[in-house]
This record gives structure tokens, C-alpha cells and sequence, in this order.
């Protein structure tokens, strides 16, 4: 495997781990994790009853990673590229597949039934519409970072058009810019987690910059702003994870927000320096929306450190129990990215 | 010296000045608000609200779910002698029936499914009595419901502090009662402990360091109390940190408009989640040094959830300051729009509390 290819590899493979480690401990605190499961969760393991992931088994990914998969795929076979209709396509594909989009909220399905024509009821005219700049556009968008490897300009946009289909608002496009702007920069070759964060604060800049124009004005707080706090906590506390871990959480917050959940990401990779399963522990023990945090994370350090990093058990596990296709994919991203290396 | 009427009527007063003044303003950004409400520069005054808002169709003056279910609640205490969960489970029934249009237009999202929990075929049964672990459906199977913590206890949890005698730990577990009718979840109740307490201090003469401490102390115990008492739990972060995090803001950006309330609305947050709203709400108050307008003119300009944020403020600062820093004719407007007492009700809960 080339370097290239094992950034790639571990972009992917790192995404999924993220969210197949975090669906046993979402919706819960620190400490109820620590009660549920005797202490803090560091493998691959079957779900509780009594959350999303209900009963599900170990190594099955939820609805974040298999949607930006599933996008993935859709734009590789939609000729290598990103556009209103490879995403569509992304989505009607994972729409298709209800063990992983059975939770999908009320916005997503009545976005997707308007973009496969069918009739949806009108809504009340209110101009902003802020509780839809949630992080369903952020978990789908890591995957942009590695078909535009080093280019986190090109990813920016790439990242709009594929989430402005479901997430037409600026906050929700400014935090799914920021994590495919840091995974294209994670994607260059001697990139350190430094460069990943300020390409990531770059990234949240640029989309909301972009898409003012087009997407929906909302109210809330600033992803960038709130990067550079989750930066200043993440840096104080680096070698003391649970301290890291516990700040971040209480102040920053891991929810479904996407100035929760995309500013979280980065003070985890920050509290870590960038270590790949560090960056996960941290994410799906630090509570809340644990498997969406752990996998936008994952898609950066994953490229960071490559699949090199990663335990080749889960990718064993992870291929066989969602039937997905791992190493071929990350083969045709590296064909499309051409012979040149980044 | 300010005496305990004024501080009852001032916050009545705050609470619905904040509330009514923010409605028109609420849900759009700092930018908008001035674009499109403010003629290019910041909002200072009651406005009639645009077709566009949640406020739609309302008059200028009209208050939201904030007050109208706050005046409600204060009602049926005072009717029932006291701080019980019949009375304010009285208060809702009322507020939908009699108060529908602030309900229909207004009411908040775990306030509208408490309704149907509360006062539908199960009266009075809790969420937390319906949490089982082989329902089929995810709001009740789940642990937590992380998606309850929401601010709509803490908007009307500074009434559980006019009721509790300045007595700080009173007020919390009465926050707990009042919340709790609606929001069975422990942030959002952490949210509605500081509020409780914050108003409990103002109320026994405390100075701003005095009901920062209260609020503080308030949220940290909203959420221990609560805690158990709930079957589902919540994640989600700290109102107790963010809170410590907003009076730094408020105190470091005292002096500069501009720069508070896009800290606060950028930083912290101001919107729906307890952990923003509230937080936001006690860095405006120490930013205005306490003075009700000067918090709700904040709060009104930072965007998103406005008018709770500006409400909550306003109940604290009156508390705090009492009527004077009102302008006059602010207490007749609003209770001729509105169609309600306020003066009277303050009146009664004087009464009753001497």
C-alpha cells in the first residue's frame, strides 16, 4: 500500500471505528458509561437495549458513517465526482438501507422525499430555522476531504453541494466545511494535527463565507469561535484525557448541534495531538452523540496517521458485519486522485 | 433601599418587557435583526412582529409562552396556597385553554409533548413512569432524552424564586416543581435551578456577586436533585460551566455592546438548550451591571432564542434593581396589550408572602 493509499484507508477505516465504538455509549454521560459498562469504552462492542443503537452488534457503524459512505460511493460511481446529483443519489441509496437510516429525523426525510418529487406539506414560513443547523451535514462530509486530498479549498466547496440538498443553512455547511477542509489537509503528506485544526477553522470560515449567498440564514453560535475555545481547553489539558475530556464535554458540548458536535471534534484531536484512537476514546466516552463526535473526528486523524495506526481486527470486523467494501473503496479514491502522490 | 413589592413587580415587570420586546427579534441572527427589524442599527423598542417570525400576527407589546405561562403558573400558586405540582399542572391546563394563541404560536417542543403527556388520557403520569426498555419507540426506550434540555423550565422558573422568601435552597427544589410539569430532564431543570435560585437571592437582598454565586450554586444542585428523581437521564453540557463562562464574557465586554452580545451569542450561545439560554441570560445581567434594560436590550439584539433569553434576564434584574430603571408607561402597555394584571397579580404575591 502507498502512503497515499494508507491515508486514505485510515480516513475511512478510522470513521467507521468512531461510530461503531460510539453507538454502544450515545445519549449517555461520562459517568453513566463508566456504570454501564464498567468503566470507559476502548473496543468494538455490542449496543445497550435502551439507546439508538439498540441491541445492535458490535462492528455495525449507525447512520453517520454508512451516509457518508454511501455518498461516497455514490460520487465515485457517479464519475469521481461531486455534484447535486451524485449527493442525491447518496442519499436515496442510504434512505434504502433503514438499519442504518431508521433514526433519520423528520428534516432529512422530508429533504429527501422533495428531492426524489414527491409532495411534502408545507411549512411555516419562518425565515431561520435554527435547531436544522444540527451536525447531519458534518458526519456525512469527512469523506470529501479524501477524494480532494491536500486541497481544502476545493473540499469546501465540494462540501456544499453535497450538503446543501439536506442542510441548506449556513451553520450546519460552516461546521461540515471544517471537518472536510482538516481531512483534506490531514491527507498531505508530513501534515501534523496543527495544520488539520487551522485548515479545519479555514474550513468553518469558508462555508459559512460561501454559502451565505444561497443557504438559509439561522441564528446560533459560531463554529469557529467555539473551534478556537475547544483549541484553548483542548491544549491545557493535553496529557490529562480525562480532564480533556471532561472540560470539552461540559463546556463545549458533544450534542446534535452543529456547534456542539464539529468544535468538540477538533478539541479532542487537539486534547490528543492528533493520536488516532486517543482521539476516539475520547470521543465516544466523553457522552452525548458519542458516534457522530467519533466519526467526524475519525475521518481527520484516520488521514493523519494512516491505516498503519489502526488495529487491522476492526477493519476485518467492520467489512464483514456492514458488508462494506473498505479497502476496495479507498483503492478508487486513490485511482481518481491520479498517479501524481499528493 | 428597594423594597420586596418593587422587587416582585420588577420582575414580573423584566420578565415580560424581555419577553415582549424580544418576540419580534426572535430566531434570527444579530445581522438580521438590524437588517430587517432594526433599520440598519440595533432594537430598543416593542415591535410589531414580521410575518416570518414565531410571533407572526401578534401585536407589538404582545408577550410569548415565556411570561404568558410564568403569569399563569404565579396564578394558580397563589390560588393553591402554594408551590405544588397540582398548581402549576392547573397552570397548564389553563394556559392551553385560556392563553391558546401564545400556546399554538409559541410553545417550545417538550413543552407540547408534556401537554399531551400531562393533560391527556394519563393525567399527571411523568415521562419517566413510560421509560421502558422494550417500548418500540425510541423516546421511550431510550436512557436519556438529551433532547428535553431545553429551556422552557428555566423561562418560568424565576416565579419559584419570588415564592421562596429569599431562601435560595427553597427556590431550587421549587424550580424542580415548576420545571418539571413540562421538562423531566435534569439539564434543563440544572437550567431552572439557577433561575430559581438567582431570583431567590435578588429577592433577599443579595448583591450581583451575591446572585452570580446563587445561580451558580443553583444550577449545580438543579441538576443533583433532580437526578434521581428522573427515570430518563441527560447528557449534555454544563450550565453550571457555561454560566461561569458567560459572567466572565459579561464582565470582560461590560462596557462594549458590540463585543457582549456577539460573545454571547457566538460563545456561549442563546439559544433553545437550557445550556445556552441561561447562561447567556446571567452574562447579559452581569454585563448590564443588573439594570433590567440594559440586560434585555442585549438580549434582545444577540439573536436566536431572544425573548427567553431576554425574559429570563429581565426577571433576575428586576429582582435585583426593582421598577425603577423601567420606563414608566412600559406597565400599563403591556398589561392593556396583553389583557393581563400584572400590577395585580405582583400585588397579590406581595400578599401573599408577607
Amino acid at each position: 500500500m502507498t502512503p497515499r493509499q494508507d491515508k486514505i484507508l485510515g480516513g475511512l477505516l478510522c470513521a467507521a471505528i468512531g461510530d461503531s465504538m460510539g453507538a454502544p455509549t450515545e445519549v449517555r454521560t461520562t459517568e453513566m458509561i463508566k456504570e454501564k459498562f464498567g468503566g470507559l469504552v476502548k473496543d468494538l462492542i455490542q449496543s445497550p437495549m435502551d439507546n439508538y443503537g439498540r441491541g445492535q452488534v458490535a462492528g455495525l457503524v449507525t447512520d453517520d458513517f454508512s451516509v457518508s459512505f454511501y455518498s461516497c460511493l455514490a460520487c465515485l460511481d457517479g464519475g469521481g465526482v461531486v455534484n447535486r446529483e451524485n449527493a442525491a443519489n447518496g442519499m436515496f441509496v442510504w434512505m434504502d438501507h433503514p438499519e442504518y437510516s431508521r433514526n433519520a429525523g423528520p428534516t432529512t426525510r422530508t429533504a429527501v422525499a422533495r428531492l426524489r418529487g414527491e409532495k411534502v406539506p408545507p411549512e411555516r414560513p419562518l425565515k431561520c430555522i435554527n435547531n436544522r443547523a444540527s451536525n447531519g451535514a458534518p458526519m456525512k462530509s469527512g469523506f470529501i476531504g479524501l477524494l480532494d486530498a491536500g486541497n481544502p479549498d476545493k473540499a469546501i466547496d465540494d462540501t456544499i453541494t453535497l450538503c446543501e440538498i439536506t442542510h441548506n443553512n449556513t451553520l450546519a455547511l460552516s461546521g461540515a466545511a471544517a471537518i472536510a477542509a482538516a481531512t483534506a489537509e490531514a491527507m498531505k503528506p508530513g501534515s501534523s494535527y496543527i495544520e488539520c485544526v487551522e485548515a479545519g477553522i479555514y474550513g468553518a470560515e469558508e462555508g459559512f463565507r460561501r454559502s451565505k449567498a444561497t443557504a438559509r440564514p439561522v441564528a446560533g453560535a459560531s463554529i469557529v469561535k467555539r473551534i478556537r475555545l475547544a483549541i484553548d481547553i483542548g491544549m491545557r489539558r493535553q496529557g490529562n484525557f480525562d480532564l480533556a475530556m471532561k472540560e470539552l464535554s461540559e463546556i463545549i458540548g458533544g450534542g446534535l448541534p452543529a456547534n456542539e458536535a464539529v468544535p468538540a471534534a477538533f478539541g479532542y484531536i487537539v486534547a490528543t495531538k492528533g493520536d488516532p484512537m486517543e482521539t476516539i476514546y475520547m470521543a465516544v466516552n466523553a457522552g452525548d452523540d458519542t458516534d457522530t463526535v467519533a466519526c467526524m473526528a475519525g475521518y481527520i486523524v484516520g488521514a493523519l496517521g494512516g491505516y498503519k495506526k489502526l488495529n487491522p481486527r476492526y477493519l476485518e470486523m467492520i467489512e464483514k458485519e456492514n458488508n462494506f467494501d473498505l479497502r476496495g473503496t479507498a483503492l478508487r479514491i486513490d485511482a481518481l486522485l491520479g498517479r501524481e502522490d499528493v | 433601599m428597594i423594597g420586596m413589592y418593587d422587587r416582585i413587580l420588577g420582575a414580573f415587570l423584566g420578565n415580560a418587557v424581555g419577553d415582549a420586546m424580544g418576540a419580534p427579534t426572535e430566531t434570527r441572527p444579530t445581522y438580521l435583526i438590524k437588517e430587517d427589524i432594526g433599520d440598519g442599527g440595533y432594537v430598543f423598542d416593542f415591535m410589531k412582529p414580521l410575518d416570518d417570525t414565531l410571533a407572526a400576527g401578534m401585536e407589538k407589546g404582545m408577550v410569548t409562552d415565556d411570561f404568558s405561562l410564568s403569569y399563569v403558573t404565579a396564578k394558580h400558586i397563589l390560588e393553591k396556597g402554594g408551590v405544588t405540582r397540582e398548581a402549576c399542572v392547573d397552570a397548564l391546563a389553563e394556559w392551553i385553554r385560556d392563553y391558546k394563541v401564545y400556546y399554538e404560536k409559541h410553545a417550545g417542543p417538550t413543552t407540547r409533548d408534556a401537554v399531551a403527556r400531562v393533560l391527556g388520557e394519563e393525567k399527571q403520569l411523568f415521562l419517566g413512569q413510560l421509560y421502558s426498555v422494550d417500548s418500540d419507540d425510541s423516546s421511550v426506550f431510550t436512557v436519556c432524552n438529551n433532547g428535553e434540555a431545553t429551556n422552557g423550565a428555566a423561562m418560568k422558573a424565576w416565579v419559584a424564586g419570588i415564592f421562596s422568601r429569599g431562601n435560595i435552597d427553597i427556590a431550587i427544589d421549587n424550580a424542580i416543581v415548576i420545571g418539571r410539569v413540562t421538562h423531566e430532564n435534569a439539564v434543563a431543570l440544572a437550567g431552572a435551578g439557577a433561575v430559581g435560585a438567582a431570583v431567590a437571592a435578588a429577592m433577599g437582598g443579595a448583591d450581583l456577586a451575591g446572585i452570580v454565586d446563587a445561580g451558580i450554586y443553583g444550577a449545580h444542585e438543579g441538576l443533583r436533585r433532580s437526578w434521581d428523581m428522573l427515570a430518563q437521564k441527560s447528557a449534555g453540557a454544563s450550565v453550571e460551566e457555561r454560566i461561569k463562562l458567560a459572567v466572565a464574557a459579561g464582565m470582560k465586554y461590560s462596557n462594549d455592546f458590540d463585543a457582549c452580545i456577539a460573545e454571547m451569542a457566538d460563545v456561549i450561545g442563546t439559544g433553545l438548550l437550557a445550556n445556552e439560554a441561561v447562561p447567556a441570560a446571567f452574562g447579559f445581567a452581569v454585563a448590564a451591571k443588573g439594570d433590567p434594560m440594559k440586560a434585555i436590550h442585549m438580549a434582545v439584539n444577540a439573536g436566536n432564542d431572544t425573548d427567553t433569553v431576554a425574559a429570563i434576564a429581565g426577571a433576575i434584574c428586576g429582582a435585583f434593581r426593582g421598577t425603577a430603571s423601567f420606563p414608566a408607561e412600559y406597565l400599563l402597555f403591556l398589561s392593556e396589550v396583553n389583557a393581563m394584571d400584572i400590577e395585580g397579580i405582583a400585588k397579590q404575591t406581595y400578599e401573599f408572602l408577607i
